[in-house]
């Protein structure tokens, strides 16, 4: 099978595009790219300039950006106060569970949507598109209540019945609080992957479900062998989404686990705990604004690094979904 | 025991709801409860007292509060619509711009496409204030700012006979290029696995029919890629909706952090289920003109 790139220079050679052309093409091509990631990758490169520099050069006016030496000085002292491995532990342990809950129940979601037609189904797809549009933070407080007295999807009020107390059960501080609503399609941003997985699916040519039907397989059997063998790419997707986006959580991680030992729900006190924990150490030294500032963002280096490096290794997967769908031709 | 017989109908309908059973319970239990106890917020009188808050049921007084006494409500919830009208379709045509190129073969192409991922890993997360405060900084620091500038071609636009408000939203674009990046991100992601998931046959087919770079993009790149397109509508006009900038949302949450719970979430509830219904007719549409396939 023909990559669709040898195809596409193919079709432009056919209509006898000189290779100057073509040459002068890429340039231009590589010239957009270039600029318009140097506004993306901005962030990243006052990151590395700021995190390896010595702290001493951060108040030296000849140094904008390239530091005039390096040090790893930043990261030794930042490791002292904070305690990476086991946050990166913990938040990679709660981020890839609520993910791979996420895929599961969202994928089925979106299937059932896409394929079947019950009553109510209009009305579940607007609920869908609600779940998409509410912010979490407008309905923070009666989430926050509904876990705190959670009563077992009311079956809690129907045990108050006869033993006259309701029976709740508090999840608040504890894990299952991130993954009991990831579990049952109602996690970060769920409502999107929802959508995803539907409109990727209806998509999808029902030929090969109809003869798995015929041949006596049953829908449960049909979507796992037949349907979900085709999605790569879009499981693809939707995992680096919601990886990245239970990575960065701090907004559900500390209203609802109270002291998360996550990445991002410990960077945002970060700074005061440097600023406590090194004028402490060095005493009588003077306040030193430039090594918090240069130790943060080494801390921040070392949160983006891991989601960062799942991207590069998992985005060859794209190309690889096509060959394997068994749909084509 | 006799097998309970249903028809064929019946049968697919209840798969379909069984797909769907673990999303409805937790709908019911984690969003839709909370969001109904809003939906009450917006229609009581709140009151803290010394022995604790109580929540009186007043009517729609909140809402008329919202809209008719207050007279921020309704202008910011216009200019929001305004922003999110001229946001929209620049960002839908940038990222898939983006999306094609990137899917391409060429050297350096992992690079690139992780340096367009990485405005949603930052912008997302506790850097984000961090990198945003930091480039502000170098950014006066040495006036590099005056790179996303185009004020200087607004006389040459303008010479060219053009409107002035055609001209001032060119300007308010190239000035605003740098967040539009920061969020193209998921939309890049989105159109690319769309643009990777078109079979190669129909490449071919184009190619036998000697059709060339153009109208391959138009005849199959474009149609495969429509569903993710009506995604990434759907999306970008929730993002831009819902971004904590948009005067509507500053209005809603200025009254929350007011402990004035009530008309925010009277305004919140109308500002949802209005984009709601824009969004129901969006996909109404869609399906009915643009697509054989309803979701």
């Amino acid at each position: 099978m023909l990559s669709k790139a040898i195809l596409q220079n193919r079709i432009t050679e056919k209509r006898g595009l000189k290779g100057a052309g073509r040459v002068i093409g890429s340039l231009f091509r590589l010239a957009v790219l270039i600029s318009l990631s140097v506004v993306a990758l901005f962030p990243v490169i006052y990151m590395f300039s700021v995190a390896f520099r010595p702290y001493e050069q951060m108040s030296d006016p000849t140094v904008v950006w390239i530091p005039k030496s390096l040090t790893l000085y930043n990261f030794k002292r930042l490791l002292e106060v904070f305690d990476y491995p086991t946050a990166l532990l913990n938040t990679a342990k709660i981020t890839l569970i609520c993910t791979l809950l996420t895929m599961i129940t969202c994928s089925a979601a979106g299937y059932g949507l896409a394929r079947y037609r019950f009553k109510g189904q209009k009305l579940v797809l607007a609920v869908v598109i609600l779940m998409i549009i509410v912010p979490p933070q407008n309905i923070l407080i009666s989430s926050f209540i509904d876990l705190k007295y959670f009563d077992f999807f009311g079956l809690g009020r129907i045990v108050g019945l006869f033993t006259g107390e309701p029976l709740t059960y508090s999840l608040i501080g504890k894990e299952l609080s991130m993954y009991l609503p990831a579990a049952l399609g109602s996690g970060i941003r769920s409502g999107l992957f929802i959508l995803i997985f539907s409109r990727f699916y209806a998509g999808l040519p029902k030929e090969l479900e109809d003869a798995a039907a015929i041949d006596g397989c049953n829908p449960l059997n049909t979507y796992i062998r037949v349907v979900l063998p085709s999605a790569t790419s879009i499981f693809v997707v939707v995992f680096l989404l919601s990886f990245v986006w239970y990575w960065n959580d701090y907004y559900f991680t500390n209203t609802f686990m109270r002291d998360s030992m996550t990445l991002a729900g410990q960077l945002p006190a970060l700074k005061s705990k440097i600023d406590v924990t090194i004028h402490n150490i060095s005493s009588g030294a003077v306040i030193n604004d430039d090594l918090v500032t240069t130790m943060t963002q080494a801390a921040y280096i070392l949160m983006i690094a891991p989601p960062i490096a799942l991207y590069v290794v998992l985005q060859r997967k794209f190309t690889e979904s096509i060959e394997r769908s068994g749909i084509v031709g | 025991m006799k097998r309970l017989r249903l028809s064929y109908e019946r049968r697919r309908a209840l798969t379909g709801f069984l797909f769907l059973l673990p999303f409805i319970i937790g709908a019911l239990t984690f969003f839709l409860r909370p969001f109904i106890g809003t939906v009450v917020y917006s229609l009581s009188k709140i009151e803290y007292g010394d022995s604790g808050t109580t929540v009186d049921f007043l009517g729609f007084k909140n809402y008329t509060d919202a809209f008719v006494s207050n007279s921020e409500f309704l202008p910011a919830f216009l200019d929001s619509l305004g922003n999110v009208l001229y946001e929209v379709p620049f960002i839908l045509v940038f990222s898939l711009a983006l999306a094609v190129v990137l899917c391409g073969e060429f050297k350096g192409r992992t690079f690139f496409r992780a340096a367009f991922f990485l405005p949603l890993i930052i912008s997302t997360g506790p850097a984000a204030a961090a990198a945003q405060g930091s480039a502000s900084g170098l950014y006066s620091a040495d006036n590099s700012i005056m790179m996303f500038e185009a004020v200087s071609i607004e006389p040459l636009l303008m010479s060219f006979g053009l409107g002035e408000n055609f001209v001032s939203t060119i300007v308010g674009i190239i000035n605003n290029i740098f967040n539009l990046t920061l969020k193209s991100g998921v939309q890049i992601l989105i159109f690319i696995a769309g643009i990777k998931a078109i079979p190669t046959y129909l490449y071919e087919v184009t190619q036998i029919e000697g059709a060339n770079r153009w109208e391959t993009f138009w005849l199959v790149t474009f149609r495969m890629i429509s569903p993710m397109l009506l995604i990434n509508i759907v999306y970008t006009v929730i993002d831009s909706f819902s971004d904590v900038n948009n005067p509507a949302m500053k209005f809603i949450n200025t009254m929350t952090q007011n402990l004035k719970i009530e008309i925010g979430s009277a305004a919140a509830t109308v500002y949802f289920i209005s984009i709601l219904l824009l969004l129901l007719i969006v996909i109404g549409l869609w399906n009915r003109f643009l697509s054989d396939d309803a979701v």
